[in-house]
């Protein structure tokens, strides 16, 4: 590259900031970044076939390529932005990805080219549909040996024998009547594409697979349109082992480089030929239901899947689970011979193992199923993770005794574009220096201006959301959106910390864009949600603009509506908590981080982590959507919680490039003794019931589990906490007289579906003489008894317990009972809201008709709205989330204690009610009871 | 000797010797050797045969020893094999490789584009040359130097002269001012009662200014009397 005086990154700079129009930078001319690019690609290609591989060198090369493909991508679109279209650049970017073996982007800038060329264009041959790389192959009449073995080769990524006739013939007929410009060119990307491609088709990648495994995997990637590994997938796929049924592996890929497809295949090969049970856990609901559509689709005619919740495994044939790690966790507690059967287990997002509750419930369930379960055959367990800088504390975990695979890979599908919005309005953009996995830094790359509506610049302030602060905050991250979208169109997420926010900014930024994004499709979709979901009218307006926000506060039907909405290109710009930022694969193509610090206690807030912080930037530009995805961090937020803007600036910077480790909740002090312990103590109890003949075995659990090999003396410590909540006391759990075994009290917590603390508030609720003589007063005197546990924690539940009004909330303590009422006999939430305001007073004549109107969808009410997501919050919370489960642990119990409930109260079938309404509410609520009702 | 050469400030003024008939002569004698295509009878030089003519008229210039270019380096283009072909040819109009036997750091390519008008009130079309350099270091990558010296290295590639390849591709460049071993000879044919000095003059100035400098940028003025009667007097008589 020594006759080039731009350096990679500089072109990649100039190629961006060139695309964007951003000042600043240093800015080549066009021309100039088309010859850089393709003198690189050349040198590149032409080193490739010479050199002597070594990672620094495949890594350099790698880069060269990609950057060559993204500068002539960057060209093709400032170009097209001043009217001057020139599809051969397009052609020369996907050729350029397709060399590189990104077959997404390729695929997506080839389709773009499509459109541009007429249609007696050469080019388009080069692009074939249905074979994009024949290429080049453009068989043009110049070399007529070279030219036929490139058609032998490319015929084969055909997809099948005919359409590589026809490609075949369509374009020797071509290169016989016309003359074409570059053709040598062309040629010369056409090798390197096919070698690549060559090397990238999954028949390679697959190779070691038994023959029958093989074909079968093939047909089914082929029908989903999946006919070249990309490179990270491939090198995954291809690595020694990786495919061994006996041994566990870690694999470390990039967000959006294909983990799912890798995890399934897998699977795949540990299931063939075995009549085990194989379990792909997902950490989050919305990845489960994407992995079960995904893992159907790719494994049709070699297993059968299921998700992990539904009943009656063996009558279906089952031998794929799908689910998150507490249906597991009650499936094998209900279901212990499941637990014999599973061969092999798939983790995505293994980095989370351990990191919270949820990812402690994983650490100790897969630390029962892997690492315990004496004398029993133990299956392999896969992780798959995004990149982490210390797989090796993974690595030493995963090895079971049979060996274990490593596959890292930093091959990224999409280039990610950051930058800051500063308090002068300037967005900063920044490069990360250094590869990834490695500590980075930042160089500048460009500037751009947005000044601010408020300068100078009032914050938001996380530890007061509702301050005026906050109302000039959302304004300013309206307008940043706003601004951005009307420069450079793309679909863009807003993530923010609470959903008044989110709410607020939506409507902002609708109110900021101009009626003519209003268009029929719009109108279309704002009166579906106005007719079909009643109380969320507030939605229409922005809707019309094409825009939403989006929580777990909104109806589950709703949410799935927008997240279409926003696939088809409908919605352009969404207003989102974290709902959407993790695991959601939808098309945007720039993120806005309006909030980056979470309060964690009164005054006190941190910052996201860097793990949260590559989940939120992998939000945007994902492949086959985009090739580049821009995530753009609104520095001033949270004021209070930075003494300076130094220590801001530093936190920022930690927090962009920081170091991706392994969290445990052990690290946390203050957890030891409760959360942790908790969680623990549940998991104990399924150890002691699967290995019968151990003495210690919560110690073993403890101190196998990642948490406690990473830390030590805090695992010695919880192990003592456990212990102690375990065998001491009036009522105990276990009892140790070698072996440990469970009580009858233990028997009864182990398939209690609450936290072991909430079962003993149950024992102590129970114990007090019954005085409920409804359903309904037994719900309201049962969730008074519980306001202080785990489950209810973040609820209003406490605040009203302790007589304390909530803001917005309709309902008083005194409401329990009439609330349950309502809810057991099937209310909707606007009629209790209605009920409960009425019984308030407050629905007088004029009210009332705006009240009809409202949740009629005829108009909108910022009050009425706020109480009415605020009892949404409550009754899932409350009704939904905890009084199902409450009360099949008080069935449980029942028998133990042998306390009474009143006599008219029929319990199995209050319980029965009540988790009928939770499942409509949300289906995916009923995990932990079709385990107990398969049981 | 059927050319002679005279200089206007950087600019190589091209003439015939003894007379412009030389000229005409030399590429009759170039057809003879090399003919493909034909005039049917009684048809007119169209505009793009008179441009491949001009570049033939280019080539043997070259081949003379009169212009800057050295007579002594390969030409890898197809434009003059041809001139009546009726076909744009694909690629620079003239691109010549002097390769050092000695020293590989010493190669060098010279890119001579042509522009060819009989007009004899105005010679202004040969600044269209300017585009064509122009394009070189374009955002069309198939117009690109680049572009032509990875195909010319594709090609020797073909015809098992892999070394060559390589000694080709190691001249490419991303800017005028980087390509310190390609040399740009702007070429233009045209009659001499027109004005063409002035003309290659700004064409001159215009390259200087995309960053060619001026030891690297050899303009070529090749003038002919009567140039289009000359010319159909050749071609078109049967």
């Amino acid at each position: 590259m020594s006759s080039l005086s731009l350096s990679l990154e500089q072109a990649e700079n100039g190629a961006f900031a060139i695309a964007r129009g951003l000042e600043g930078g240093d800015s080549p001319s066009l021309g100039l970044l088309t010859n850089f690019a393709l003198t690189a690609l050349s040198q590149s290609a032409t080193a490739q076939d010479s050199a002597v591989v070594s990672d620094e060198w495949e890594h350099q090369n790698t880069r060269t390529i990609d950057s060559s493909a993204r500068i002539f991508a960057a060209a093709s679109i400032r170009l097209s932005r001043e009217q001057r279209e020139e599809p051969e650049l397009l052609v020369a970017s996907t050729l350029a990805f397709a060399i590189e073996g990104n077959s997404a982007a390729a695929a997506l800038l080839g389709r773009q080219a499509l459109e541009l060329l007429a249609l007696d264009s050469p080019l388009r041959v080069v692009l074939g549909v249905g074979c994009p790389f024949l290429a080049e192959a453009e068989a043009d009449n110049w070399s007529e040996p070279s030219t036929k073995e490139l058609l032998q080769s490319a015929s084969r990524f055909c997809k099948n024998a005919v359409d590589a006739e026809e490609l075949q013939q369509r374009a020797l007929e071509w290169g016989r009547r016309s003359p074409f410009e570059g053709r040598g060119l062309y040629l010369s990307y056409v090798l390197r594409s096919i070698k690549t491609l060559d090397s990238l088709h999954f028949s390679r990648a697959l190779e070691t697979l038994p023959q029958k495994l093989r074909l079968l995997l093939l047909r089914n990637l082929e029908r989903t349109g999946r006919y070249f590994a990309l490179p990270a997938q491939a090198s995954a796929l291809t690595s020694p082992g990786f495919l061994d049924p006996s041994k566990s592996a870690l694999v470390s890929l990039p967000t959006g480089a294909g983990k799912t497809v890798v995890g399934l295949i897998a699977l795949a090969s540990r299931l063939w030929n075995s009549d085990g049970l194989g379990a792909y856990v997902a950490p989050y609901l919305a990845l489960r239901t994407q992995t079960m559509s995904t893992a159907r689709e790719l494994l049709k005619g070699i297993v059968a899947v299921s998700l992990s919740s539904d009943a009656q495994l063996s009558s279906e044939g089952t031998r794929l689970l799908v689910g998150t790690p507490e249906s597991f966790d009650w499936r094998v507690r209900f279901n212990p011979e499941t637990a014999e059967r599973i061969r092999a287990l798939v983790v995505d997002e293994g980095h989370t193992i351990g990191r919270d509750r949820r990812g402690m419930l994983a650490d100790g369930f897969l630390t029962r199923m892997a690492h315990l379960r004496l004398g029993q055959r133990r299956p392999q367990l896969v992780l798959l993770s995004a990149v982490l800088d210390e797989p090796g504390k993974l690595m030493d975990w995963l090895d079971t005794g049979s060996g274990s695979v490593e596959v890292v890979s930093t091959w990224t599908p999409g280039q990610r574009r950051i930058a800051f919005w500063d308090k002068d309005g300037r967005i900063v953009w920044v490069r990360t220096r250094g590869r990834v996995g490695q500590q980075r830094g930042f160089s500048l790359v460009a500037n751009e201006m947005v000044p601010p509506t408020h300068n100078p610049l009032p914050w938001a302030n996380p530890l007061n959301p509702r301050g005026k602060r906050a109302d000039a905050a959302d304004e300013n991250a309206a307008l940043l959106a706003v601004e951005l979208f009307s420069r450079r169109r793309a679909a863009t997420l807003v993530i923010v910390g609470t959903r008044r926010r989110a709410k607020s900014i939506a409507l902002l930024m609708a109110a900021g864009l101009p009626d003519s994004e209003i268009n029929s499709e719009r109108a279309e979709l704002s009166r579906r949600v106005s007719d079909s979901f009643p109380g969320w009218a507030v939605l229409a307006r922005p809707l019309l603009k094409g825009v939403c926000f989006h929580s777990a506060a909104l109806p589950l039907e709703l949410r799935t509506l927008l997240e279409q909405g926003i696939r088809d290109g409908i919605i352009a710009i969404a207003c989102a908590t974290t709902s959407l930022a993790e695991g959601a694969d939808l098309p945007f193509g720039r993120c806005i981080l309006a909030d980056w610090t979470l309060p964690t206690g009164p005054g006190v807030a941190r910052t996201f982590p860097s793990s949260l912080w590559r989940n939120i930037a992998g939000r945007c530009g994902r492949p086959s959507s985009h090739i580049e995805g821009e995530t753009i961090v609104i520095e001033h937020t949270a004021p209070n919680v930075f003494r300076n803007d130094t220590e801001r600036r530093r936190e920022l910077g930690a927090m962009l490039g920081g170091f991706v480790r392994l969290e445990t909740l052990l690290e946390d002090q203050s957890t030891v003794g409760t959360e942790a312990a908790d969680v623990m103590i549940s998991q104990s109890l399924a150890a002691i019931q699967e290995n019968p003949g151990a003495d210690d075995i919560h110690r073993e659990l403890i101190g196998l589990s990642l948490s406690g090999r990473e830390n030590p003396e805090g695992a010695a410590r919880l192990a003592a906490e456990v212990e102690r909540q375990l065998l001491d006391g009036d009522l105990p759990l276990a009892t140790r007289n070698s072996p440990l075994a469970l009580t009858s009290l233990g028997q009864a917590f182990l398939r209690c579906p609450v936290q072991p603390s909430t079962a003993r508030a149950l024992l102590s609720f129970l114990e007090r003489p019954p005085e409920a003589t409804t359903g309904a007063d037994y719900c309201a005197e049962l969730l008074v008894a519980c306001a202080e546990v785990t489950e209810l924690s973040r609820s209003k539940l406490p605040s009203l317990a302790d007589g304390r009004r909530v803001h917005f909330l309709p309902v008083r303590l005194a409401d329990l009972s009439n609330v349950a009422k309502l809810w057991l006999a099937g209310a909707d939430p606007i009629s209790i809201l209605q009920s409960l305001l009425m019984q308030r007073g407050e629905l007088g004549a004029t009210a009332a008709r705006k009240f009809q109107a409202w949740a009629g969808g005829k108009i909108e009410n910022a009050a009425l709205q706020e109480r009415y997501e605020a009892l949404l919050d409550f009754l899932r919370d409350c009704f939904v989330e905890f009084l199902p489960r409450a009360l099949a642990g008080v069935q449980l119990l029942l028998p133990v204690t042998g306390s009474s409930t009143p006599g008219s109260v029929d319990l199995p079938e209050l319980t029965d009610t009540l988790l009928g309404r939770a499942r409509d509410w949300d289906s995916a609520h009923d995990e932990w009871s079709t385990a107990m009702q398969d049981r | 000797m059927s050319f002679s050469t005279s200089r206007a400030g950087g600019i190589a003024i091209i003439a015939g010797s003894p007379d412009c008939q030389a000229i005409i002569d030399a590429l009759a004698g170039h057809l003879q050797n090399a003919p493909k295509s034909q005039l049917d009878p009684g048809e007119d030089l169209s505009d793009r045969q008179i441009g491949n003519v001009g570049e033939s008229i280019a080539f043997l210039a070259v081949r003379s020893g009169s212009t800057p270019v050295p007579s002594t380096a390969s030409l890898h283009s197809t434009g003059p094999s041809d001139p009546l072909s009726p076909v744009a040819k694909h690629g620079l109009d003239l691109l010549w490789l002097v390769l050092d036997p000695e020293d590989r750091d010493a190669d060098c390519a010279w890119v001579q584009e042509v522009k060819t008008t009989c007009s004899q009130q105005s010679a202004t079309y040969i600044s269209s040359v300017r585009d064509d350099y122009d394009k070189l270091f374009g955002t069309k990558p198939s117009l690109t130097l680049n572009a032509r010296l990875i195909e010319l290295g594709f090609k020797l590639r073909e015809m098992g002269l892999p070394e060559l390849a390589e000694r080709a591709e190691a001249l490419v460049a991303d800017s005028p001012v980087s390509a310190d071993r390609v040399f740009a000879a702007p070429t233009g044919v045209h009659d001499r009662a027109a004005d063409g000095l002035s003309v290659m003059q700004r064409v001159e100035a215009h390259l200087i200014a995309q960053g060619w400098p001026p030891t690297r940028l050899s303009p070529i003025l090749i003038q002919v009397s009567e140039l289009k009667a000359r010319l159909d007097s050749l071609l078109l008589t049967p």
